[in-house]
């Protein structure tokens, strides 16, 4: 019997870094020849650049100026206050990006828990912790969003955990069944039959070998968030006035429509951009790294 | 597949339970003063007594509990605050409204996914799959409530070929056909992008490369190997796409003005109207637990293999 990675120290058996290399390298090289893939990550850094550095430049987003509402002041004009259009636009990418990150890590952090303890201990943890994942599944994520929010008042915190909490159960599925599969290996058997502790194993020898293809799937999915969050913003239920968010911005733009489609446009235009970029850009990741959801 | 039935159908009482019990713990912690909205901001100690003793409020907290399940079960979503009249009543007004653009969206997407899926697969490459596969990434990807604008902007403002609010008075189909296209499209993508990969799948299965090295016509081929075999992933996720639909359902609603049980919601949201709110989603919780009970049941119809 063979038995994988320097066995004899007792302590060091732990992740193969040349296969995680060879993961990293190969899936980014057939990434690169992915054009809509490419092309959608290259959109997400000029709005992440634009985001950041932005409001060095721009007004202040929620400088009312009554004397010149809904004029064509600055890049893209000024809102029914007087606010100027394109520093709410710049305001609600920050919004977006912060709460697609927020949202993302949080929801991996709770599914890497559960995930995880669901597949190394099996039986009636695995049972209880899949039914959960399903109950949570069963919701439209819109709904979901707006039960946690209504239970615990809207603001750029209580969205992202309320979209973290939705988007959790499918990730925590994927570490499951990667954790299925780790401990599997000889490795985790030979740690396990040398008698360390669950924790020590999972910390050490399971988690570095299951995260890195579902990090890279939630890499992916972060437009469906943005996406999640422009609509609980819309809906009202999200992040609240004064502050910008391209969902409310929409949503208070709308009544402008015929005379100023601008106010709905901007943002609308920027988010579907940001949406179908990171869209490529989750296929393209699916493909190149051979991850199925 | 017994077995699967009964596990949802076990989850489906803690699921609706679950959710009963976090409204009534959000009611209890929400800051809103139910008997100022109810009263105005010039209410009198006596006055602000009886309507909490009419509302039940003055009880201990676990009666109030004991209170609002018992009237759950018997259909008692709780009085709108905004407009005065029981939430149940207003769902079941609603209802009509939202079942009719649900049933029309869902036609749409059929028409449209099926179609597109199985041309795309015949033609794979061509100009018509390059295409379909893009409209396919901003339909999955792009937000409802923003496609919607857009169809209102193009369709209803600037070409001005269909009305862009409301049902119409009597509603009519000529109100209906935006926000089923709109809600249509979106839901057609994913059905449309499983559809045209498991049908190649097929096509490249070694029963398919056998009938055409037996001389099969490649048409032949598409429609028995490829067309009645793929189906089956297609109607699977045409089935998980329901439960979403009733999502975007809610942002197409509000973006047109249509009044069904989404706008309801917005309303709610928008007035700070709990009972509304916590009526509207209750409601919509038994219908995403219902569908996807229906649709596992539906699998079994579907694919024998599951059927045991």
């Amino acid at each position: 019997m063979t038995i994988e990675g320097p066995v004899t120290s007792g302590i060091r058996v732990k992740t193969d870094p040349a296969a995680t290399k060879k993961f990293l390298s190969g899936g980014r090289r057939r990434f690169a020849q992915n054009l809509p893939g490419v092309v959608g990550l290259a959109v997400i850094v000029v709005i992440l650049i634009v985001a950041i550095f932005g409001p060095l430049f721009t007004l202040d987003p929620n400088r009312v100026d009554m004397t010149h509402t809904l004029s064509s002041d600055g890049i893209a004009g000024t809102d029914a206050l007087g606010r100027d259009l394109f520093a709410r636009v710049v305001e609600g990418a920050r919004v977006a990006l912060f709460v697609s990150v927020l949202a993302t890590v949080l929801g991996l952090l709770m599914a890497m828990v559960l995930g995880v303890a669901a597949g190394y201990f099996g039986g009636i943890v695995d049972e209880i912790l899949s039914r959960v994942f399903d109950v949570i599944l069963t919701f439209p994520m819109i709904l979901l969003g707006v039960l946690i929010v209504i239970s615990i008042g809207p603001s750029l915190t209580t969205v992202a955990i309320a979209i973290s909490i939705a988007i959790m159960p499918r990730y925590g599925r994927q570490f499951r069944a990667q954790t299925l599969s780790c401990i599997q290996r000889e490795y985790v058997q030979a740690v396990r039959a040398q008698g360390y502790s669950s924790l020590r194993i999972i910390l050490r020898h399971v988690l570095p070998n299951v995260w890195l293809p579902v990090v890279v799937l939630a890499a992916g999915n972060m437009g469906k968030v943005a996406v999640s969050e422009a609509s609980l913003s819309y809906l009202g239920a999200g992040v609240q006035a004064p502050n910008a968010s391209w969902g409310n911005m929409i949503s208070e733009g709308q009544a402008y429509l015929q005379t100023n489609p601008g106010l709905v446009l901007w943002p609308g235009l920027v988010l579907l951009a940001l949406a179908v970029s990171f869209s490529f850009v989750g296929d393209a990741l699916r493909d190149a790294f051979d991850l199925t959801e | 597949m017994f077995r699967q039935v009964l596990r949802r159908l076990s989850t489906l009482p803690i699921v609706l339970v679950g959710v009963a019990i976090a409204l009534f713990v959000s009611s209890q912690v929400l800051p809103t003063d139910v008997v100022r909205l109810i009263a105005g901001d010039s209410v009198t100690p006596e006055l602000r007594a009886a309507i909490e003793a009419r509302l039940g409020l003055d009880q201990p907290i676990w009666v109030q509990f004991w209170n609002y399940m018992g009237r759950l079960l018997r259909g008692d979503l709780g009085t709108s605050i905004r407009f005065q009249l029981p939430v149940s009543q207003l769902v079941a007004d609603a209802l009509p409204a939202s079942l009719t653009l649900f049933g029309a969206a869902a036609v749409v997407a059929v028409l449209i996914a099926f179609p597109v899926g199985v041309l795309a697969a015949r033609f794979r490459g061509s100009w018509f799959d390059v295409l379909s596969r893009g409209l396919v990434v901003v339909g999955i990807s792009s937000p409802p409530f923003f496609l919607g604008l857009l169809a209102i902007l193009w369709f209803g403002l600037y070409l001005g070929w269909f009305p862009v609010s409301g049902r119409g008075d009597p509603p009519d189909l000529y109100h209906l056909v935006l926000p089923a296209l709109v809600l249509g499209f979106r839901e057609a993508g994913s059905t449309t992008r499983v559809l045209r990969a498991s049908i190649l799948d097929e096509l490249s299965s070694e029963q398919a490369r056998a009938a055409r090295a037996r001389g099969m016509t490649r048409r032949y081929v598409l429609m028995k190997n490829g067309v009645r075999n793929g189906l089956i992933p297609a109607v699977t996720d045409f089935g998980t796409t329901m439960t979403e639909l009733a999502g975007a359902l809610i942002l197409i609603e509000i973006v047109f003005g249509w009044p069904g049980i989404g706008n309801l919601l917005y309303i709610g949201v928008r007035w700070n109207d709990f009972p509304l709110v916590s009526g509207t989603v209750l409601f919509l919780v038994l219908y995403a637990v219902a569908a996807n009970l229906i649709v596992d049941l539906l699998y079994g119809v579907i694919d024998p293999r599951l059927r045991g």
